[in-house]
C-alpha cells in the first residue's frame, strides 16, 4: 500500500510541476491576470478605491503579453511596466507619447520630445498619478504588458478602452507604431 | 487490488478475464482502456511490455506509457483508431510540457545569449562569443559593480546589449569621456538606476550616451563563455576602480 500511495504522490508531484511549467509559459508569452492597487488610473480603473472597502474590490485586470514580442505599442493603451526608480514595483498607466513625439510636460510650460526607444506614460488621474511628470520619459523595454479587459468584479467586466487624452501630443509621428 | 512486489495478478476484465500480466496491477479502467500499474519499481518498457501483452491477449494493444503507468486498449484490430489517436494526443502534451519547460527555464533561470559587436573588448571577442546568462541575481537584486550583465537597450527595447556594471544607485562613477577632446568626470547614479559601461571605452554605446539606465532593464548575469572553445570559463567580475 505504502508502494502504491509513493507512486501516486510521485504522480500528483509530477502533474503539479507538469501545469505549473505550461501556466508560467502562458503567462509569460500570452496573457496573465493581475490585481492593481492606487487610485492613479481612475476613473478607467479602481473607481471603488475611495470606499472603505475599496480595497478589497480591486480590479483584477487582464495583461496581454503578445505586444512585448515586438514591443508594438499604440498611443492610448493603458499599460503595465516596471517602474523606473523602484524595480521591484509595477506601475499601471496610461502611454501618451511614442519616440519623436513632441509633449507638453503638466504644470509646466515645457515642451520636450520623446527620446528614442522611449515613450511618455501618465495616470489617467493626474492629480496623484506618479508618472512622467515625475520620472521623465521611460525606455520601452520597462514595458511588461497592455491592460485589456478587467475580470473582476463582475459588475465591471469588460474591454479597456485605449484613448488618447485631447492635445497632449503636439505633433507625432505618422501611424503608432514604435518598430517598423 | 493491492499487490506485494513479484505477485502475478489475474486481470479483472471482461476481455482479459483470467490472463495475466506479471508485476502490475490495473489501477483503473473506462471503456476499451485500461491504466497498468507497475508494482515492483519497475519502469515500463514499452516494447517489452508489447511483448507480454501480446502473449496474454492477441486483441489489446499497449498505446503509451509514463513512468511506472501504461495504458493498455482493447480492439478487434491489434491497433485502433483510438489508440493511435489517444497515443498521439499524449505525445503531443509531453511535447508540449517540454518546450514549456524550456522556455520557462531559460526565461527565469539560465539562458544561452550572444554578444556581438566591439563594445566588450578585450573581455569578448568582436564575432560574437556565446555566454549563458542567468537570470536569478536580477531577479533577486545580487547584481554588484564589476558584473557584466545583458540589458535591454533604453534606445531600443528590441536589442539586448553586454555591458559591464560599474556603479549601483548612489555610487559615485567615474565617467571616461567619449571623445578625445572629452573629460573625465564624476557622477553619482539616481535612485533604481544602474551605470553600463562596455570594456572597451573608445568603441562603447553605453550609459555615457544614454545616461543611467533603470534597474528593471537588466535581464541577467553573465557568467559563463561557452564559445569561442578557447575562452570557455567562467566570467569573472572585475573590480571597479
Amino acid at each position: 500500500m505504502g508502494e502504491s500511495l509513493l507512486s501516486s504522490l510521485w504522480l500528483l508531484t509530477k502533474r503539479v510541476c507538469a501545469g505549473a511549467v505550461v501556466g508560467i509559459t502562458l503567462s509569460d508569452r500570452i496573457g496573465s491576470v493581475a490585481t492593481m492597487h492606487g487610485r492613479s488610473m481612475q476613473p478607467t480603473l479602481n473607481p471603488a478605491e475611495d470606499d472603505p472597502w475599496g480595497y478589497l474590490n480591486a480590479d483584477l485586470l487582464f495583461l496581454e503579453k503578445l505586444s512585448l514580442r515586438t514591443y508594438n505599442f499604440s498611443r492610448g493603451d493603458v499599460v503595465v511596466f516596471r517602474s523606473p526608480l523602484e524595480p521591484k514595483m509595477w506601475l499601471v498607466k496610461r502611454l501618451i507619447a511614442l519616440q519623436g513625439d513632441w509633449v507638453t510636460v503638466p504644470g509646466t510650460y515645457d515642451i520636450l520630445q520623446v527620446p528614442k526607444g522611449h515613450c511618455w506614460v501618465e495616470g489617467d488621474n493626474a492629480e496623484i498619478s506618479l508618472d512622467s511628470k515625475s520620472f521623465g520619459p521611460i525606455p520601452l523595454g520597462l514595458m511588461k504588458g497592455k491592460v485589456t479587459h478587467v475580470v473582476w468584479p463582475p459588475s465591471r467586466f469588460g474591454p479597456v478602452a485605449s484613448h488618447l487624452p485631447e492635445g497632449r501630443v503636439l505633433s507625432q509621428k505618422a501611424g503608432t507604431r514604435t518598430y517598423p | 487490488m493491492s499487490l506485494g512486489a513479484g505477485a502475478v495478478p489475474s486481470v479483472a476484465h471482461p476481455v482479459l478475464r483470467g490472463t495475466h500480466l506479471p508485476h502490475c496491477r490495473i489501477t483503473e479502467v473506462a471503456g476499451a482502456a485500461m491504466t497498468v500499474t507497475y508494482g515492483i519499481g519497475a519502469r515500463c518498457w514499452l516494447p517489452a511490455l508489447r511483448e507480454v501483452c501480446k502473449k496474454v491477449c492477441d486483441r489489446c494493444t499497449v498505446s503509451s506509457t509514463a513512468g511506472y503507468q501504461c495504458r493498455i486498449f482493447l480492439s478487434t484490430n491489434s491497433m485502433s483508431w483510438r489508440a493511435l489517436l489517444q497515443e498521439a494526443f499524449e505525445r503531443s502534451v509531453v511535447f508540449t510540457q517540454f518546450i514549456c519547460f524550456l522556455n520557462v527555464f531559460s526565461n527565469h533561470v539560465v539562458e544561452v545569449h550572444q554578444c556581438l559587436g566591439p563594445s566588450m573588448l578585450p573581455t569578448f571577442n568582436v564575432s560574437g562569443d556565446i555566454l549563458l546568462l542567468e537570470h536569478l541575481s536580477s531577479r533577486f537584486e545580487r547584481i554588484k559593480p564589476g558584473d557584466v550583465v545583458m540589458a535591454r537597450s533604453p534606445a531600443n527595447p528590441r536589442l539586448v546589449v553586454c555591458k559591464r556594471v560599474l556603479g549601483l544607485e548612489g555610487d559615485s562613477v567615474t565617467v571616461l569621456p567619449t571623445s578625445s577632446r572629452g573629460h573625465i568626470r564624476q557622477t553619482v547614479v539616481p535612485k533604481g538606476h544602474v551605470w553600463l559601461q562596455g570594456d572597451n571605452a573608445y568603441n562603447s554605446t553605453d550609459s555615457r550616451h544614454y545616461g543611467p539606465v533603470p534597474y528593471a532593464l537588466i535581464q541577467g548575469k553573465v557568467f559563463y563563455r561557452i564559445w569561442p572553445p578557447e575562452g570557455w570559463g567562467p566570467v569573472l567580475s572585475q573590480p571597479t576602480s
